[in-house]
């Protein structure tokens, strides 16, 4: 029964040069992209040369393309846990009120309805350079 | 493994036989289960990683550009060759050319050695700077998946250890290389986490 | 060698340490395991009693140990119930025992990975059981005192005071850590053994609900396990060298430990009770005399469950200062953890329609357990909900629900499947009458212990307290009077397996005509289960169709 079935599968060299050819290639490219400033996309492009490097890795190297469907379940089910993780705590993150100040600002109006006033056009002029700030204030 | 007539049937030393082409693919899925535990590891890290540089874009930005991205890429060119040579080392054993793989695994060895010899320095000039754990949240983050990446790639190199030293014995051949195939699955995953490791802590300088 | 095996000799023998502590054999492991969870279940067991027995009156006329030594009792209890009994508790036992026996195997995928699973399992119990070692507990004052090095931060960890507590938190997060291991060791080998190691006919759709059960705790036990590893290895970290992830201070933050921690310890309440469901499973329709109702919706509701559980942590968080979006979302989606725990027992209960039922111990167990889990799954349900947790939250109602799911549904269903399959354990019976007086003690004792925490809860007594206000004290020395007799059950529970181990009545192969196939070999089993790879034509559940064959 099991001599119909065979161990494992075999690749020319030829296919591992080529791909480590391409890793070479990939690397190159996401240092190159690192020297421009892309904002958020840096952060986008840098995740997917990586993620462009880590399937071939996967798929040839690991010879990933010829193992079946419950090994795949395998290596999709942590990615999509990573990514439930991060988006959990990221829709956490991105919604929480950092500042207790701002929870109690209409306490602190009533009493002191000047200065609250004030401190409001502060924050919007000094704009996103104060933004880190204030937020390093609030995790204190 | 052999049984041992000093052991009792069914204890450590003395297993039941099994079919070898069974043995082989439950060897394998166990390996791949394992490397998705591994992956939900450092998964942690990963998203510790994200929500502090959202929340501190500032220290991670300047952390970033404290790093030399040059040994960086040093590092990971030589754990991506170390990937290929140990890919041609499954791929001798799966031949049958015990010396393919044997030069395989001792260059696998080699570059895994590089690795750490380039980290060490990397990690000793930012001691000298006075960099360490704990400096900031960046370094932190640093230390611990780096940390946590070496202990790996030490494991690794047990492990491939292991392998060339029954390699050595003419263990592997067409029939059985299961062990030298999960090996490099192992240590193929060292080399994706750092595929992820080096562009994020190295490369976001802007 | 084929001489030999025709020769029957039970697993139990030969017998000596070497032959058991380095036994490859999934039932001899079983065994091991069982034998050490039920210490830590005693220990765990008598912080417990302790805890009540502070709780029995206001602390104005009565107190045992100081507030600190209460925090200790606790902390202790919650721990080591947790990582060391409850959460190998069915899948290294039971699990162990039957898994490769039920799917016609005759062992599992990785022998010996299952011993090396055993051996951190007794690795990660000593480093545990190391944070106790130090001063001994001294009598000040009339009040016990514990000593400052045993562990006080509540079983949870939960930052920052665990980066702040002097006790040793190191030890026990290392041993929950290494536990993590043993876990994920386990899972790993049942889900290779579930998909390589089925025999012949034994199809998806024909497996016993106990396998698809262990199946779906064993996915959550490989893909939740490395989230508590990573964060205790970084809580460690962050009491070494001040990594500042956890700590607000140093820019980290208290409430990601919290994220972390519930990503795994909330999917694991699924590792504690799915396998719980499926010893109920296979109980429920031997004594019913019928097969199982809905099948395929109690597998793929195993399933279901083990996915949604990962979706649902934030319910843990709705009072730390969670974002408004993330605890609307997290309450929705936990929600819909009631749809196939609910489909499950309508399916029990519909098994038991119209069945010729034998009120036999295991059936007590099963049928309790769904009596049980009923409550608790519906008092999870205002927990769900955002506002009223808002109100219940930190209360004992919030330990009432875990108690009534933890023990009223996994305990009992372990001892329900440990009475149900003792006799192909040990080969040996019971005392019925025993049993079953065990089990009315159980079932009466924990509701005298737990009802009226719910009240409790509803009533605002927060949880964790060593005193409280007059007005709770009737409902506190209910609860106390409560949890005597349900820890003095299990001295009956435990003691009538014990004494059936060796003297009771030798049992045949199949005293309670089931049709699954661990009843075909003999009791107990021989070392390598079947002579022969048997081969499956039917599903497990076809009772009442054989008596018109």
């Amino acid at each position: 029964m099991g001599h119909d079935r065979k161990m494992g599968h075999v690749q020319s060299p030829k296919v591992y040069l080529g791909v480590l050819l391409g890793l070479f290639v990939l690397t190159v490219a996401t240092v190159a992209v690192s020297y421009l400033d892309l904002g958020v996309l840096n952060d986008v492009v840098a995740i997917a040369v990586a993620s462009c490097k880590a399937t071939l890795v996967i798929l040839f190297f690991m010879h990933g393309r010829f193992e079946d469907r419950i090994t795949w379940a395998f290596i999709w089910y942590p990615l999509v846990l990573v990514g439930l993780l991060l988006g959990g705590v990221f829709l956490d993150y991105a919604n929480r009120v950092t500042s207790m100040q701002d929870v109690m600002t209409p306490i602190s109006a009533v009493e002191t309805a000047g200065e609250a006033g004030d401190h409001k056009e502060e924050k919007a002029d000094d704009g996103e350079e104060q933004k880190d700030e204030s937020q390093d204030e609030s995790n204190y | 493994m052999s049984a041992n007539p000093n052991w009792e049937p069914g204890t450590f030393f003395h297993l039941h036989e099994e079919d070898p082409v069974e043995e082989y693919e439950n060897f394998k899925l166990g390996m791949w289960i394992f490397l998705a535990t591994e992956v939900l590891l450092f998964g942690g890290i990963f998203a510790g990683l994200f929500i502090f540089k959202y929340n501190w874009p500032e220290v991670f930005r300047l952390g970033s550009q404290a790093l030399d991205w040059k040994l960086g890429s040093v590092n990971t060119v030589i754990l991506l060759c170390s990937s290929y040579t140990m890919a041609m080392a499954v791929d001798g054993a799966q031949r049958g050319k015990n010396k393919q793989l044997k030069l395989n695994l001792l260059l696998t060895l080699l570059f895994a050695f590089g690795f750490l010899v380039v980290k060490y320095f990397e990690w000793s000039s930012k001691f000298s700077y006075g960099y360490f754990p704990g400096s900031d949240l960046f370094f932190s983050v640093y230390f611990m998946s780096t940390g946590l990446h070496l202990l790996h790639v030490l494991i690794g190199m047990s492990f491939i250890g292991l392998v060339y030293f029954r390699a050595r014995q003419e263990r592997y051949h067409e029939e059985n290389f299961g062990g030298v195939e999960v090996c490099g699955l192992y240590w193929h995953l060292v080399d994706l986490i750092w595929i992820f490791l080096f562009p994020l802590l190295y490369l976001l300088r802007h | 060698m084929s001489s030999a095996s025709q020769e029957y000799q039970p697993y139990l023998q030969p017998g000596g340490f070497k032959n058991w502590f380095f036994s490859v054999d999934h039932k001899r492991i079983g065994l091991m395991y069982l034998y050490s969870i039920l210490i830590f279940f005693l220990i765990a067991g008598l912080c417990a009693m302790a805890v009540r027995a502070e709780l029995l009156f206001p602390n104005a006329n009565h107190q045992i140990f100081d507030h600190h030594g209460y925090n200790i009792m606790f902390t202790l209890h919650g721990a080591i119930m947790v990582f060391l009994f409850i959460v190998p508790g069915i899948p290294a036992t039971l699990g162990n025992f039957l898994l490769p026996i039920m799917i016609g195997a005759k062992d599992v995928a990785f022998p010996r990975l299952n011993i090396l699973s055993y051996w951190i399992y007794v690795v990660g119990a000593i480093a545990v059981v190391w944070s106790l070692i130090g001063p001994l507990p001294s009598i000040e004052n009339g009040l016990i005192k514990f000593p400052a090095n045993w562990l006080d931060t509540g079983w949870t960890f939960y930052t920052p005071y665990s980066i702040q507590s002097s006790a040793g938190v190191i030890p026990v997060t290392l041993g929950a850590f290494i536990l993590g291991f043993a876990s994920i060791l386990t899972g790993l080998n049942f889900v290779v053994t579930i998909h390589k190691f089925r025999a012949p006919g034994m199809t998806w759709h024909r497996l016993p609900l106990f396998v698809w059960a262990l199946y779906s705790a064993s996915l959550i036990q490989i893909l939740a396990t490395p989230i508590i590893g990573i964060t205790l290895a970084l809580l460690i970290m962050e009491r070494v060298l001040e990594i500042g992830f956890f700590s607000a201070a140093l820019g980290g933050d208290p409430i990601l430990f919290e994220n972390f921690f519930w990503f795994y310890s909330h999917p694991v309440v699924y590792i504690m009770i799915l396998p719980a469901m499926g010893v109920v499973a296979e109980i429920l329709p031997v004594f019913a005399k019928k097969p199982i109702f809905g099948y395929r919706a109690i597998a793929y509701s195993s399933l279901a469950i083990a996915l949604v559980s990962f979706f649902v942590w934030g319910h843990h968080l709705f009072v730390s200062g969670m974002s408004y979006w993330s605890r609307w979302i997290f309450s929705l989606l936990t929600f819909a953890v009631a749809i196939p725990t609910a489909i499950k027992v309508f399916n029990w209960i519909s098994t038991l329609y119209k069945g010729s039922i034998r009120m036999d111990t295991p059936m007590l167990y099963a049928c309790g357990f769904i009596f049980l889990f009923t409550i608790a799954g519906l008092t999870g349900l205002p927990l769900a909900t955002l506002s009223t947790d808002v109100f219940l939250h930190d209360t004992y109602f919030v330990v009432a629900h875990f108690h009534y799911t933890m023990q009223g549904g996994t305990v009992v269903a372990l001892v329900g499947g440990l009475y149900f399959w003792w006799p192909k354990i040990y080969g040996r019976m019971y005392n019925e009458t025993v049993g079953k007086i065990g089990f009315w003690m159980l079932f009466l004792g924990f509701n005298a212990a737990f009802m009226p925490q719910f009240i409790l809860g509803y009533m605002g007594m927060p949880r964790r307290y060593a005193d409280y206000l007059g007005e709770f004290a009737e409902l506190h020395f209910a609860s106390s009077l409560g949890a005597f007799i349900n820890g003095l059950a299990y001295v009956v529970i435990f003691g009538n397996l014990l004494w059936a181990a060796k003297r009771g009545k030798v049992a045949s192969k199949n005293p309670f005509n089931s049709l699954s196939l661990e009843w075909t070999v003999p009791s107990p089993p021989p070392l390598t289960n079947f002579d022969e790879v048997p081969t499956v034509t039917t599903w497990t559940y076809g009772y009442g169709e054989e008596q018109n064959a």
